[in-house]
């Protein structure tokens, strides 16, 4: 019994670092620019087909398809930026909204018309697939990696946040774009690394994700991106740590109630999760770790 | 050193600056007066390139930058101090200023000057690894100047460095520039404060609706009639 | 007035009437004007490959070379109603309105069901090429016809193979994602399997998304005793994810279902897990076999066959012509009347369909197909003996 609860206390932390890595993504974005970028979750289907056209061509090198994957997710967040996001910049946040979701449908479609509307087999890490024995019991490696790997992936992020001279920019243009420009740094410049960061934390999730999904369709980027929102929202939008707590309580919370739902009440279970994010954000309308705006508050 | 030639700038169909020059001589404290709203934050904030001026020039050590933006502007060593202080909240002290020296690719220099702001502002060094948001407005005000001075800027504006502080803030604050321009610094200071500001200054403008109405020697300018009305609104309008 | 004048004037009003009243009398179908079928078809998302456009199409290209029905050509009318049931309302109206003969519906009862209520006013056939969901001619039992069988029919197949095959536990993986299939499915396969005999030994929820199984495979695993198969009706990719799933934890389990596992895709998806598998499906296509045969001919033609969906949406048209022959008209009533009095009727994966008498559930053979090394083999083809209510 006691390898049952542990097994899922793995489970819950790989599934809560999974959906930590994507809210991250998503609020790194939004924190800088005002955007909640619905088109997240195809930077994951575009890594999922860039899986799928390197199992055309034979790559096999384990090490090869992680870095096409984050690659080809790194430089469509890039690509993103330059052609939908750069001319909206100053506009309202629905403008942005809507602008996300149309470069979500247009992506999702150029799937559909140029690729494949059924879903295909990807080409995958092998390593990820096996299990791995600690302390006498059996873990699949995919959770063990996962895990891990987020953690340094945050820490990474939290690195390059406080020592880097474009990092303090980031962080600084979060409440005050205008003055940051002052100090002579370029707003292009931080907004294309803070769309290369979600780019890239994306890609890493997108291993994950295929590894164990095996197989990629024009639409599968909705539901990521879904439960991003969902997780930022929670830990307070705009605030990095809240997307990464978020993220971990959600997963986390999901994998709990499938272990104790009753197979009958088992189908609720995504209701029960969302009635408890709602009561969350009535107790703390800023999310978890939002500040709380007084009216009358003066932002920067 | 700064020229500012018949600048008009528009908030969409409000004109909020109709046609203002100045300029700026090295070595020299020049304020620009004036009630609230009169346009002078709108002058300084174009001047430096955050907003586009849709019409006159600014030339900035015989150099055309009317066009540059506010990134590039720094570059060329035109910096502004802005209302407000906006000091990066978030950000420690310590960082506020190595993000003031963005520009800047001499980490030994940088160094070098973080401490020297920090001999000049002790109070600063103290709370070097705490969050901005943390400190006094006067104690903001300090920071958010040696900030601006982080880029060894060759003409510094300040947008009113007195908002809200006490007297005896305000005192050492324009000490500090006395000192600045002293050490070879040009200034240009808009404020509210009148008196102050033209006890430092060389020279000074008045600006009102959109307008430069007076200009002259500071020495001049105190306790003139002139001002009084500009403040109160008896200058002409239109 | 004139007599030149009054016929002038005679002339323009008639002129006018008729203008005017042809908006509103329907130009009557010549000889020669195409008989045309909608499809509101599952081209995108997850029920994409349990619907062939494809398979419809080829057929409709064989019916009009040999002649047409009626002396007229057949045409598709298809529409991408992308998985969603709302869309599907929405696709199945416009069908309707542009007055076509008979609709085929998406392959899951809650995206056909509301296309049949649509169609009901006008008495007018739909028929489904994937679906198996009896809950769907259940639904609307005098215009709603499925071309494959129904889901208690498959099932029951495929539980009583595993029970013959000396399985005696189960655990049955239930989802509530996409219509009955997932819900009601596993529930026939349990009742059939422990009629000849065998055990459940307990339910799973899952719900797809994420393709994260790892919750439900730890369950699984926790169960005592341990269950030899897992039944659940996983569609694409689920039917290849849930075998890959439960290898990669070291699980020794075997996958039975029904035709959601009818898909060649899966096979890459499911990797060397796939030959878990076994489950019963409207037909094989063997050497010789009429199936195999419009398989060739549509290849020949330029189709791409890519599951046995092709076959049965071809069977559907066939379907169709059947009726609309012995109906000797295009009027929708009449062809869903001749429909219903459907027996004995030829098809492709069956050699044997009736609709008479049994309320849009037509009765076929299944066959058993098994993975073994990476390849569909047929090992069965019976009917089953005990069959659960729906």
């Amino acid at each position: 019994m006691t390898e049952y609860i542990l097994q899922q206390m793995v489970n819950a932390l790989a599934v809560g670092s999974e959906y930590a890595l994507l809210a991250l993504g998503l609020a790194i974005v939004y924190s800088i620019v005002n955007l909640v970028n619905f088109a997240h979750g195809e930077l994951i289907t575009v890594s999922g087909y860039a899986l799928f056209f390197s199992a055309a061509v034979w790559v096999q090198n384990p090490w090869l398809l992680i870095a096409l994957a984050v690659l080809c997710s790194t430089l469509a967040a890039a690509a993103l930026e330059r052609v939908a996001f750069r001319s909206i910049r100053n506009a309202s946040l629905n403008t942005g909204m809507l602008t996300a979701f149309g470069v979500s449908i247009i992506i999702q479609n150029v799937f559909v018309i140029f690729v494949a509307t059924r879903p295909r087999a990807v080409q995958t890490p092998a390593f990820l697939a096996e299990i791995v024995t600690i302390g006498g019991l059996r873990f699949p490696v995919l959770q063990v990696v996962e895990t891990l790997t987020t953690a340094v992936a945050i820490l990474a992020l939290v690195v390059l946040l406080r020592s880097t001279t474009i990092g303090l920019a980031m962080r600084a243009a979060a409440r005050d774009f205008t003055t940051v420009r002052l100090m002579g740094v370029r707003a292009n410049r931080v907004i294309q690394v803070a769309f290369l960061i979600s780019g890239l934390l994306a890609g890493i999730a997108a291993v994950f994700i295929f590894s164990r999904r095996g197989a990629v369709d024009p639409f599968m980027g909705f539901v990521p991106v879904l439960k991003a929102f969902v997780a930022c929202v929670i830990g307070g939008l705009g605030s990095l740590p809240g997307a990464v707590l978020g993220g971990l309580l959600l997963g986390m919370f999901e994998v709990f109630l499938q272990v104790v739902l009753p197979a009958d009440a088992a189908a609720y279970r995504d209701a029960i999760a969302f009635s408890v994010v709602g009561l969350v954000l009535v107790l703390y309308p800023q999310g978890l770790l939002g500040k709380r705006v007084e009216l009358g508050d003066k932002e920067a | 050193m700064l020229e500012l030639a018949d600048i008009q700038v528009r908030y969409g169909a409000t004109q909020a600056v109709r046609g203002a020059s100045l300029t700026v001589g090295k070595g020299e404290i020049v304020s620009l007066l004036g009630a609230n709203g009169a346009g002078k934050t709108t002058l300084v904030s174009a001047a430096v390139g955050i907003i586009p001026v849709a019409g006159g020039t600014i030339r900035f050590e015989g150099r055309d930058i009317t066009r540059l933006p506010a990134e590039a502007v720094v570059g060329v060593g035109l910096t502004l101090c802005p209302e407000g202080r906006r000091v990066f909240a978030d950000l420690t002290v310590r960082e506020n200023l190595i993000l003031g020296a963005a520009t800047r690719r001499d980490r030994a220099g940088v160094e070098a000057d973080i401490d020297r702001f920090f001999g000049m502002f002790p109070i600063l060094r103290d709370r070097a690894g705490t969050e901005a948001k943390t400190l006094s407005g006067g104690e903001q005000q300090m920071l958010a100047i040696a900030r601006a001075l982080m880029c060894r800027p060759r003409l510094l504006m300040l947008d009113e460095p007195s908002l809200g502080l006490a007297p005896r803030i305000v005192e050492q604050i324009f000490e500090l520039l006395v000192t600045l321009k002293q050490d070879g610094m040009t200034i240009l200071l808009v404020e509210q404060n009148a008196t102050e500001a033209l006890m430092i200054s060389d020279r000074a403008y008045v600006m009102a609706n959109g307008r430069i109405v007076h200009g002259g020697k500071a020495a001049d300018l105190i306790g003139s009639q002139d001002v009084t009305d500009a403040y109160l609104g008896a200058a002409a309008h239109g | 007035m004139s007599a030149a004048l009054a016929r002038t004037l005679a002339c323009r009003t008639t002129l006018l009437a008729a203008l005017l009243s042809g908006t509103a009398v329907p130009v009557l179908a010549q000889e020669g004007d195409p008989i045309v079928i909608g499809y509101a078809a599952a081209m995108t998302g997850p029920l994409a490959t349990y619907d062939s456009v494809d398979g419809a199409r080829c057929m409709i290209d064989r019916l009009n070379e040999a002649g047409g029905v009626l002396g007229r050509p057949l045409a598709l009318e298809a529409r991408d109603m992308k998985s969603d049931a709302v869309l599907s309302s929405v696709v199945g109206q416009e069908l309707i309105d542009m007055g076509v003969s008979a609709i085929i519906a998406p392959p899951s009862d809650d995206t056909a069901i509301p296309i049949a209520a649509l169609a009901l006013p006008l008495n007018m056939a739909v028929m489904t090429v994937g679906s198996t969901q009896v809950q769907f001619p259940m639904a609307s039992p005098t215009n709603s016809y499925l071309t494959a069988f129904g889901d208690n029919l498959s099932a029951a197949a495929s539980a009583q193979y595993a029970a013959e095959q000396g399985h005696k536990t189960v655990a049955l993986m239930i989802s509530r994602d996409f219509g009955s299939y997932g819900i009601a499915l596993p529930e026939y396969w349990a009742d059939a399997f422990e009629h000849h005999g065998g055990t459940v030994v307990g339910r799973v929820n899952y719900n797809i998304g994420l393709s994260d199984y790892s919750a439900q495979v730890a369950e699984v695993a926790a169960m005592d005793p341990k269950p030899e198969l897992i039944v659940g009706g996983f569609i694409s990719p689920e039917a290849g994810v849930m075998p890959r799933q439960f290898a990669s934890a070291g699980m020794d389990v075997k996958f039975f279902g029904t035709d959601g596992f009818d898909d060649p895709n899966l096979l890459p998806i499911a990797g060397d897990a796939a030959d878990t598998i076994t489950f019963a499906t409207h037909g094989f296509p063997s050497e010789g076999s009429d199936l195999k045969a419009f398989y060739d001919d549509c290849t020949a033609r330029g189709y791409t066959v890519q599951n046995i969906f092709f076959g049965l949406a071809g069977e559907t048209v066939l379907l169709l012509k059947g009726a609309i022959e012995r109906a000797g008209s295009a009027d929708p009533a009449a062809i869903n009347a001749a429909l219903a009095e459907t027996e004995n009727f030829k098809g492709i994966t069956s050699g044997s369909i009736s609709y008479k008498g049994r309320a849009g559930v037509p009765s076929k053979e299944l066959t058993i197909v098994q993975i073994q090394d990476g390849a569909f083999v047929p090992v069965a083809k019976f009917v089953p003996d005990y069959i659960p209510a729906p």
